[in-house]
């Protein structure tokens, strides 16, 4: 495996940078092919040792800082991810807090519709998990199971983390 | 209307709410959309002949919905028979699939 | 004249051993790049494990050669021999995330061939792709 160069390094310097240019504008091609996105979350991840689910960073940091417009579906337990009022700082572990930062999948939620994207949350998969509308954040738009294809048809690419 | 496909790559009988990715071809379709649903890995558990899910895949493949099953994954399994209305599939069909056979790819 | 070939973005965050779509990704892989296809892969989370270069062949114990044989092969080789088929269509991109690779400790453990990069990677290359794969990280 030596024959090829030493892995190219991208490592931001600074803030500005973290938009680096790996792929060129627009990964080389003039014309964007994928504009709008949905990212479609099924099964929450709490307290793994990230400050959030990584594939919620991952889909909030497209809708801060890429050109791609984001938009999120939670769906089956995932609805859980657009709840007010999630606290993680008060797990610790030998006294130590196992989260640093106080944050919540509902704060990535917030974001991403600050950015322009819409959130919405599949209402039946609430019901089934004895959630209501009041008990999420305002950002979260409420959608019945049956009009989830037509969401998805109003996207350029869905993919589930 | 587009052509979408749907990779179905986790055991849809594990998974509770595996039903999702099968009602999403569904519906794709109603709405005049051309839909495939594509198992691999554990998804070609469900194209087993009399496995739970087999009878859903084949009122699917009665909706229009193209349904396949791929090889390898099937063989690996011991998977014989397939249940009706599943076609058997490999993965260079797949890619072709991919690059032209449809608009958009959802893989679940 | 010739047309353009298509570009493929996949996005993966399951290591090998224990999940079957690392496997699935090299074979799709394959064929798409046999097919004039340009492959962006970008790995995530515990992917970025399938290019760490310390990866060895392991002898299996006695006791188990009748049901797994004497030793076996590991992902590394068939990451390596991707790239290598490849390497001169230029038509293969691996890119690993760094956070991921930083907080697994496998930053100084990535392959030749490989590049080390960013959120922004991913969302450019989807962005200028004319397919987007994300394979599902089950919980």
């Amino acid at each position: 495996m030596t024959w090829r160069r030493a892995p190219i390094r991208l490592e931001p310097k600074g803030e500005a940078e973290w938009d680096n240019a790996a792929a060129g504008p627009r990964g080389g091609r003039e014309e964007s092919m994928i504009e709008k996105v949905l990212a479609i979350f099924e099964k929450p991840i709490y307290l793994s040792f990230e400050p959030n689910d990584p594939h919620l960073l991952h889909v909030g940091f497209g809708s801060v800082s890429s050109g791609v417009k984001v938009n999120v579906l939670l769906r089956g337990s995932a609805v859980n991810y657009a709840v007010k009022e999630q606290h993680q700082t008060e797990a610790k572990l030998l006294g130590q807090p196992l989260a640093e930062v106080e944050t919540s999948p509902a704060k990535v939620m917030e974001l991403i519709a600050k950015s322009g994207g819409e959130v919405s949350v599949v209402k039946e998969d609430l019901a089934t998990r004895g959630l209501s509308q009041a008990e999420l954040i305002p950002q979260a738009k409420l959608i019945s199971q049956d009009q989830v294809a037509t969401l998805v048809a109003a996207n350029d690419a869905t993919f589930i983390w | 209307m587009a052509k979408y496909l749907i990779v179905a790559s986790r055991d849809l009988m594990e998974y509770k709410e595996s039903d999702f990715a099968l009602s999403l071809a569904s519906q794709l379709k109603k709405s005049g959309n051309d839909a495939t649903l594509y198992l691999i890995e554990n998804g070609v558990l469900s194209a087993r002949r009399g496995s739970e899910p087999s009878s859903r895949l084949t009122a699917l493949s009665k909706e229009g919905v193209k349904v396949f099953a791929e090889d390898l994954s099937l063989k690996l399994r011991g998977v014989k028979e397939r249940a009706e209305g599943v076609a058997e599939s490999n993965m260079d069909a797949l890619a072709d699939l991919i690059l032209t056979g449809v608009d958009k790819v959802i893989w679940y | 004249m010739a047309e353009k070939p298509k570009v493929v973005t996949i996005g993966i965050a399951t290591a090998s051993y224990q999940r079957e779509a690392p496997t699935t990704v090299l074979r799709l892989t394959e064929k798409l790049l046999q097919k004039g296809t340009h492959v962006n892969i970008w790995t995530f989370e515990e992917a970025v494990t399938l290019t760490n270069k310390d990866q060895k062949d392991h002898q299996e114990p006695p006791g188990l050669h009748e049901v797994a044989g004497k030793q076996h092969t590991y992902v590394g080789k068939f990451v390596d021999g991707i790239m290598k088929a490849a390497l001169h269509s230029g038509a293969l991109k691996w890119v690993v995330c760094i956070l991921c690779v930083q907080e697994r400790g496998v930053d100084a453990h990535q392959m030749n061939g490989v590049i080390i990069g960013t959120f922004a990677d991913f969302w450019k290359f989807a962005n200028a792709s004319d397919q987007l794969i994300i394979i599902p990280t089950y919980r």
